[in-house]
């Protein structure tokens, strides 16, 4: 392997900038099911646009008629009743357009509303193994800027686009109904803009696609070489990471100018079209006039319905662009909602009683992938009721997998986790979750007050039982010197408190739902001693009278255990007492050594 | 926002100017073009004017001769707007590429408190959403502006001269459209912010959502998460539907008012025509006038709010380049780089007012020594090795190199001589041989394998499929916390630096898989400085000497044979941890 090919500097992945179709039937008919509950609004809006549509072609024939049967022969009588229509006209495409506007940009704020949420339920049933595997910011994407990019093309208008369809036909119709050579004469150059627009829409679209590309890339490179900065400097790579940048910032520089290109010819044409168009009407409709065919109105009518013919053109581009890169937005939406989840509830559940017997691992293997690394391989583990359990063994024996398997965030590859014998695939997820509180390594708190975060949806816990809660954990200490106690907000991931704070409100959260298995993934962080101290004390308080277990990291938890399990890859290698375990000079022994080597029991 | 801006900092718009006289002759010529354009779309109503009264009088040769001047019209109309909106849009586009690309520059100077003080987050919106309003201001902002003033000027007054009444009559409505137009942009502007707020909100809410996911699978939370984010979501609609009732008045409106003006040359025209006052050719002109005055009239109102944001992003823009790169660069040079530093009173503050997060630092590091930093959270050891590593900046008289003070010598020398591996593991998005080659691109395979070997890298590295070549990072493979910091302490080490600053480096790593590292360090150690800040005291046994920071300053210092002797915080700190300590590395499994 060279070394060449190992420096291609920033990696364009630019998954995020496709660009599909601008009208996919399939995506269109999976989208349609959010339109349905709002039928009435569709309706309303699809039909107010033959309206606006016929309303705008009646005032240039006005004019025709006034010229032609007014102005020019000089007779005034009637001529106060066709500025009448002409205001009636008026008014009445002004009430169109206003309707036609607000009733598509409220189907659309609906439409996408609904799929937003639609998105975020599915994100709740998704397996855990899509939201471990891909970056937040990537999934966070969908919910927001994906079906932002939809409803845009209501709010600016490229929905309309099929609007403007109706209208182009609409002008058509009408300038044939008048006089068809005319019309002819009218569009002989529009086949040459037909031909042109459609040549360069390739290169356009390609452009496009290119900026949008190079500005992902772009904004990639900042955010990476602002966050590690330090690193840039330390290593003294500034020049490097100028001139890599200099590359990225100028190739989307050069991007544009292509794109700039192409929009500014595109836009010239249209408009020297239209004019164009003005001129060989003139030109080669001259005879039709002279011989008294059609008259002078019928002339000033076709200028006036040529310049709203060409008038949407120029945005058509534009707005075909923006329905591109809505469909693809809309794919990656459908194949998220598309995506079913493998750990399902059962068809025919079983209930789950009050836990009496043991929770049993049976010959339990997994992965996480199909094609990945085994962690576990064939873990047999029994856990009886009111027994507290100490897991311990070297990083990567699968621990935490074994959280994740309790609490049926992912099923087994083989064998099977029972509860009092019922396999948990057989059980309600939410049954089986009812039964355990879990706590996680990194206690993670939301963005709240600690009420809140202990109460976390048990709405009808009482005040009383929250402090009893937080009391018996210790979390009380350091809620009371809070000012505002239980009101204080926690931040952002609890930002605001300490690790060890967070942890004494994780138990305090745990504790306050009794559940009848608790599963601790003790935190590893040190903490200061004082905290340190309060832990220990919760830590007791959560599992007196409780099933337990706990991946331990503490030897005064370890201590506190019933029994020791020892994991090492995937498997269960020693089990018992702290002194059998010690006795028995195994792993157990190796482990307890390297750390606690000088420690003189 | 633009109202704070103008008298507080005047740099911003001169910083503007500055860039905008580098691209003169091309915003020049755009503009020269743009005026022809203009030139050409109001020859066109003169020439449909003729025209209609041609056709009306059966002047063949006038109609033919104002149908190929139309023709003339259009296609050098084309040409000039091609050239104007190319000139224009690009060079717009070259003052944007010439200020992000002078932004990076400067951000590539500033050190770590400017950083602390502007989160990312902040950074890259000025760098690109603001940087996107100021070439929106240099590009349609600029066209759009000259635009109306050149139709105004010279549309309006050739009306007034053509009837001088009509177009009283006819533009009444112009100032209404007006006012409706900047009204109209002021709600959009501020209710477009409001809804960038509420979807902020939204955004964080699927954030921490999903990166609580377990906590909330748990606690079988989803149905209480699906409802609050769905009152969220209703705020945001409630502001979009404000925005689309706007939008929904504002577009019709300045229609209407418009097509009030063509209805009033209608009746009007229309009475002196049947009088004989006017032809119906004047009235062709006329009405085609007074409809090239529609468009910029309506954008005006726009282009307003566009500028000034355009002016307030620069201001913003302009923070950052007036934070001052505190570092100063010296010029002196020591004989020879041997390593040793030696500390003298070394006092140090992160802001003025605050307390010393160092204070009275003295001690000598010997080339070859290693150094274990041990003391709490907040004792000041990251704060030390930063220091030591030149990332924060420190008074003359109080770090010497070598013999030679730390502030006169080159800030590239000293990082020369510097391996710094930090807490926060950081990798960038390239290969895993791209993140260890940081420092040193052009290193041989040989070298990076070699480091890989040593920081106890191999075998993880082995298992990835492509090996070397693995891209890592945000859009990569995902790497456990161990094997970040082991990626990390790889690239120091790559560097072969004369110092190897470990700052709490091997937190993630098993206790074994530490111990075996720092033993081959300690093996290849002979002609390095190593200096190490760790929680774990099993690496200080390791140390030739260990100083215990308490409060920013050096309490105990010795081997951990003496220290332990010495029965004092470090005896303390080891008895507790002993207690405390995890019976299993603390490394949080990779998920």
């Amino acid at each position: 392997m060279s070394t060449e090919s190992r420096r291609r500097g920033i990696r364009a992945v630019s998954d995020e900038v496709t660009f599909g179709k601008a009208y996919d039937a399939r995506l269109v008919r999976r989208l349609a099911v959010f339109f349905g509950p709002h039928k009435m609004l569709l309706f309303l809006a699809a039909a107010s646009y033959p309206i606006v549509a016929g309303l705008g072609l009646v005032q240039p024939y006005l004019v025709k008629i006034a010229i032609d049967e007014h102005l020019v022969p000089q007779k005034p009588d009637g001529f106060g009743l066709i500025l009448l229509i002409m205001i009636g006209a008026l008014v009445f495409e002004f009430g169109a357009k206003f309707a036609q506007t607000i009733l598509t940009q409220l189907l659309g704020q609906r439409v996408t509303r609904d799929l937003r949420l639609a998105l975020f339920n599915k994100l709740q049933q998704v397996d855990l193994s899509h939201i471990e595997r891909n970056p937040v910011g990537r999934l966070m994407t969908r919910v927001t800027n994906d079906v932002e990019a939809l409803s845009e093309t209501f709010s600016t208008g490229a929905i309309s686009i099929v609007g403007d369809l109706v209208t182009l036909t609409g002008i058509v119709v009408m300038m044939l109904a008048l006089d068809v050579k005319l019309t002819l004469y009218a569009f002989v150059v529009v086949p040459f803009l037909i031909a042109f627009v459609s040549f360069m829409r390739k290169y356009a679209r390609e452009a496009f696609r290119k900026v949008r590309s190079l500005l992902s890339q772009m904004n990639a490179f900042l955010n990476e070489s602002v966050s590690g900065m330090s690193l840039i400097q330390s290593f003294r790579q500034e020049e490097n990471m100028a001139a890599e940048f200099d590359d990225v910032n100028g190739a989307y520089k050069a991007a544009n100018f292509s794109s700039i290109r192409y929009d500014a010819m595109t836009y010239a044409v249209v408009e020297a079209v239209a004019t164009m168009a003005i001129a060989t009407t003139l030109l080669f409709g001259l005879g039709i006039f002279e011989s008294g065919e059609a008259e002078i109105g019928l002339f000033v009518a076709f200028v006036e319905y040529l310049r709203r013919f060409f008038q949407p053109i120029n945005e058509l581009s534009t707005k075909y662009t923006m329905l591109q890169s809505a469909m693809a937005s809309a794919e990656r939406c459908v194949e998220l909602l598309d995506k079913n989840p493998t750990v399902v509830e059962p068809e025919h559940p079983k209930a789950l009683g009050p836990f009496e017997d043991a929770l049993r691992f049976e010959g339990v293997k997994f992965a996480y992938n199909a094609d990945g690394p085994e962690i576990l391989h064939g873990l047999d583990l029994v856990v009886r009721r009111g027994e507290k359990v100490a897991i311990v063994g070297p990083t990567g024996a699968g621990k935490s997998t074994i959280v994740k398997l309790v609490a049926r965030f992912y099923d087994p590859t083989d064998g099977k986790v029972t509860l009092d014998g019922t396999d948990l695939r057989d059980a309600r997820i939410n049954e089986v979750r009812s039964k355990l509180a879990v706590v996680l390594q990194d206690s993670y708190l939301f963005d709240g007050s600690i009420r809140d975060n202990i109460k976390f949806g048990q709405r009808e816990l009482s005040d009383e039982d929250l402090r009893a809660a937080a009391e018996r954990t210790c979390a009380l200490e350091v809620i009371d010197r809070l000012d505002e106690g239980f009101d204080a907000r926690v931040g952002e991931r609890g930002s605001r408190l300490s690790t060890g704070q967070r942890q004494l409100i994780a138990f305090a959260r745990a504790l306050a739902l009794d559940p009848e298995i608790l599963v601790l993934d003790e935190a590893t962080s040190s903490v200061d001693p004082e905290t340190e101290s309060l832990i220990q004390t919760g830590l007791e308080a959560l599992i007196e009278d409780r099933t337990a277990i706990i991946i331990a990291h503490r030897l005064s938890t370890i201590r506190r255990a019933d029994r020791i399990v020892v994991l090492a890859q995937g498997r269960v290698v020693e089990e018992g007492a702290h002194d059998e375990l010690l006795e028995l000079g195994g792993v157990y022994k190796h482990l307890y050594e390297l750390q606690f080597a000088e420690q003189a029991p | 926002m633009s109202a704070e801006t103008p008298h507080k900092n005047p740099t911003g718009p001169r910083r503007i100017r500055t860039y905008f006289r580098r691209y003169w002759v091309g915003f020049g010529l755009g503009l020269l073009a743009l005026a022809c354009t203009q030139g050409f779309a109001l020859v066109a109503p003169q020439l449909l004017r003729i025209a209609t009264d041609a056709l009306i009088a059966s002047e063949t040769d006038t109609v033919v001769k104002a149908a190929l001047g139309l023709m003339g019209v259009a296609l050098f109309g084309a040409l000039a707007r091609v050239l104007s909106r190319v000139q224009i849009f690009n060079n717009g586009r070259r003052v944007e590429y010439d200020i992000r690309n002078d932004v990076f520059g400067h951000l590539l100077t500033l050190p770590p408190s400017f950083y602390q003080a502007m989160p990312v987050g902040q950074v890259m919106s000025r760098m690109v959403n603001d940087l996107t309003q100021v070439r929106l201001l240099l590009g349609p902002g600029l066209l759009n502006l000259t635009n109306t003033t050149l139709v105004y000027i010279v549309v309006i007054p050739l009306l007034f001269y053509t009837d001088f009444w009509l177009t009283v009559w006819a533009l009444l409505p112009l100032p209404a459209l007006l006012m409706l137009g900047r009204i109209f942009a002021k709600f959009i502007y501020r209710w477009s912010r409001e809804a960038q707020e509420r979807l902020a909100v939204l955004s964080s809410k699927v954030q921490e959502n999903l990166s609580g996911v377990m906590t909330v699978r748990a606690y079988r939370q989803e149905d209480n998460e699906a409802s609050a984010f769905f009152k969220m979501s209703e705020a945001y609609l409630d502001t979009n539907i404000k925005l689309a009732r706007l939008r929904g008045t504002m577009f019709p409106m300045m229609g209407l008012a418009a097509a009030i003006g063509s209805l009033v040359v209608l009746w009007v025209g229309g009475q002196r025509i049947m009088s004989g006052q006017m032809t119906v050719g004047d009235f062709v002109g006329y009405s085609a006038y007074l409809a090239s005055l529609t468009w910029p009239t309506i954008a005006l109102g726009w282009m307003i709010s566009l500028i000034q944001r355009g002016l307030a992003a620069m201001e913003r823009v302009n923070e950052i380049f007036e934070a001052a790169p505190t570092l100063v660069d010296g010029d002196a040079a020591p004989a020879e780089y041997a390593g040793r530093i030696e500390l003298k009173d070394l006092t140090f503050r992160y802001g003025e007012t605050d307390k010393p997060a160092l204070s009275n630092l003295t001690t000598t590091i010997e080339p070859g020594e290693m150094v274990v930093v041990v003391g709490r959270t907040g004792s000041g050891k990251s704060t030390l090795l930063k220091v030591l590593a030149r990332l924060l900046d420190v008074d003359r008289g109080e770090v010497f190199l070598d013999g030679v003070d730390i502030v006169d010598l080159p800030l590239r020398h000293v990082r020369d001589k510097i391996g710094y591996a930090p807490q926060d593991a950081f990798l960038f998005s390239r290969t895993l041989f791209e993140n260890v080659a940081f420092g040193a691109p052009d290193s041989e395979d040989a070298e990076v394998e070699r480091v890989v070997r040593l920081a106890a890298f191999e075998s993880d590295v082995a298992g990835f499929s492509a090996g070397l070549d693995t891209v890592v990072g945000e859009r990569g493979v995902t790497l456990s916390g161990g094997q970040r910091q082991r990626t990390t302490l790889a690239r120091a080490l790559l560097v072969d630096p004369k110092i190897l600053i470990l700052d709490d480096t091997l937190s993630a790593v098993d206790t074994e898989t530490e111990t075996a590292i720092l033993e081959a360090l300690a093996q290849v150690k002979t002609q390095r400085t190593v200096i190490v800040a760790t929680h774990r005291l099993a690496a200080a046994a390791r140390a030739d000497r260990i100083l215990v920071l308490e409060h920013g300053a050096i309490v105990e210092q010795g081997t951990e044979a003496e220290l332990l002797a010495l029965d004092g915080a470090y005896a303390a700190m080891h008895r507790r941890q002993r207690l405390e300590n995890a019976i299993t590395a603390s490394n949080p499994e990779a998920a």
